[in-house]
């Protein structure tokens, strides 16, 4: 058991270190220029990789808190909580990087009429109301019953937003990635793979590290309540 | 398992809980709401292709297309004059802008302005320019191998 918490953090160490450096590498020095967008359409090989990771980060969340609401083991609340963590972490990153690249390549730092940013935008607040709700009730059975909940209403969002830009008409949000293939050439294509897998890891990663300390936390406390003789 | 833990100082009080949690809930209750609405409601202003646009003539409309030719200065009062071509069709439309232009704009680009059309001239709404970059990506290195 101890072996495979270990692992779960050194695999993923040892991958974000490899893959995350080589993305770097490979999108600045191995694949060419786009011939429209130039050196701005480099941002492509980390803003989309890291949305489509906070997606697997809330879907994880979201995924944990339905096993909650099964098992009624608190270890999957914790997991349910750190994916969301996790989640809204790299959906930082998204609000960041997008508007970068918005203002190179449509002049605009956000487009309101983008539908696909709006409900993006919208799961990134839903999910940061989830801290909000979680932490106003006291710790036990309806605080975790209860974020499950909201975490699992939530879920609903996440296809919506990839679906949006497909659905519905969209005016300038790109879609490269269609029924018929990548349109790009197979460099690109590789790239963006092993910024894929490098902004996965780093999210297991991250998973893996806050479990443990959670679980260390929970730990000491109970340990503490032993030494004041309330626990046994 | 007795879970009521005994209030620590550090602790917020319960009436204070009590609002957060109801805010938590009115914001995601809004949030989903909204959500919903910006996914499938249709836009308030009309999306046209430049050969539709002589159909809303009067109107404010959000037009499409391909900038084919463009002269002047979108900081200069007579404004930045281009031409729009329909992306299927061959109608064209002369513009006139004034506001911020993106970097990316050039002759060839497919552009989405807002503006309204009158006696045959699209009269942009000032900084409502916005450039579209192409679905697809090519290697500047080896243009050869494209498929325009």
């Amino acid at each position: 058991m101890r072996t495979n918490r270990h692992l779960t953090t050194t695999i993923p160490l040892v991958l974000s270190i490899v893959l995350v450096p080589l993305t770097i590498g490979m999108a600045f020095w191995w694949t060419g220029e786009d011939i429209d967008q130039g050196l701005s359409q480099k941002i492509f090989y980390f803003h989309v990789p890291i949305a489509l990771t906070s997606y697997a980060a809330f879907g994880y969340g979201a995924f944990c808190a339905a096993m909650y609401l099964w098992k009624r083991t608190e270890v999957w609340d914790l997991r349910s909580y750190v994916g969301i963590h996790s989640g809204t972490i790299f959906g930082t990153l998204v609000l960041i990087t997008g508007p970068i690249w918005a203002k190179a390549s449509w002049g605009v730092w956000w487009n309101w009429s983008d539908r696909q940013l709006n409900v993006f935008l919208i799961l990134f607040l839903y999910y940061c109301a989830y801290f909000m709700l979680r932490f106003s009730l006291d710790e036990g059975e309806r605080r975790r019953s209860a974020s499950a909940v909201f975490a699992l209403l939530g879920i609903g969002l996440i296809p919506m937003s990839l679906l949006a830009v497909r659905v519905a008409q969209t005016l300038i949000h790109p879609t490269v990635f269609t029924s018929s293939g990548a349109a790009m050439p197979g460099t690109f294509v590789l790239t963006f793979l092993v910024g894929m897998a490098a902004m996965l890891s780093l999210m297991v990663l991250l998973i893996s590290v806050e479990l443990r300390g959670k679980r260390a936390a929970a730990r000491v406390l109970q340990l503490q309540r032993i030494a004041r003789g309330e626990d046994a | 398992m007795s879970e009521t833990p005994t209030a620590t100082p550090e602790q917020p009080k319960q009436g204070f809980r009590h609002v957060r949690l109801v805010v938590a809930l009115v914001v995601a209750s809004l949030l989903g709401t909204f959500a919903v609405y910006t996914a499938f409601a249709d836009s308030s202003i009309p999306v046209l292709m430049v050969a539709q646009a002589q159909a809303y003539e009067g109107q404010t409309v959000r037009l499409e297309g391909k900038v084919t030719q463009s002269t002047g200065d979108a900081a200069d009062p007579n404004g930045l004059r281009f031409t729009v071509k329909d992306y299927k069709g061959s109608e064209t439309l002369p513009v006139i802008y004034n506001g911020a232009v993106p970097d990316a704009y050039k002759v060839g680009r497919d552009i989405v302005i807002d503006g309204t059309l009158k006696n045959g001239v699209f009269t942009a709404v000032p900084d409502t320019l916005v450039t579209k970059c192409p679905s697809k990506y090519t290697d500047k290195a080896t243009t050869s191998d494209t498929k325009s």
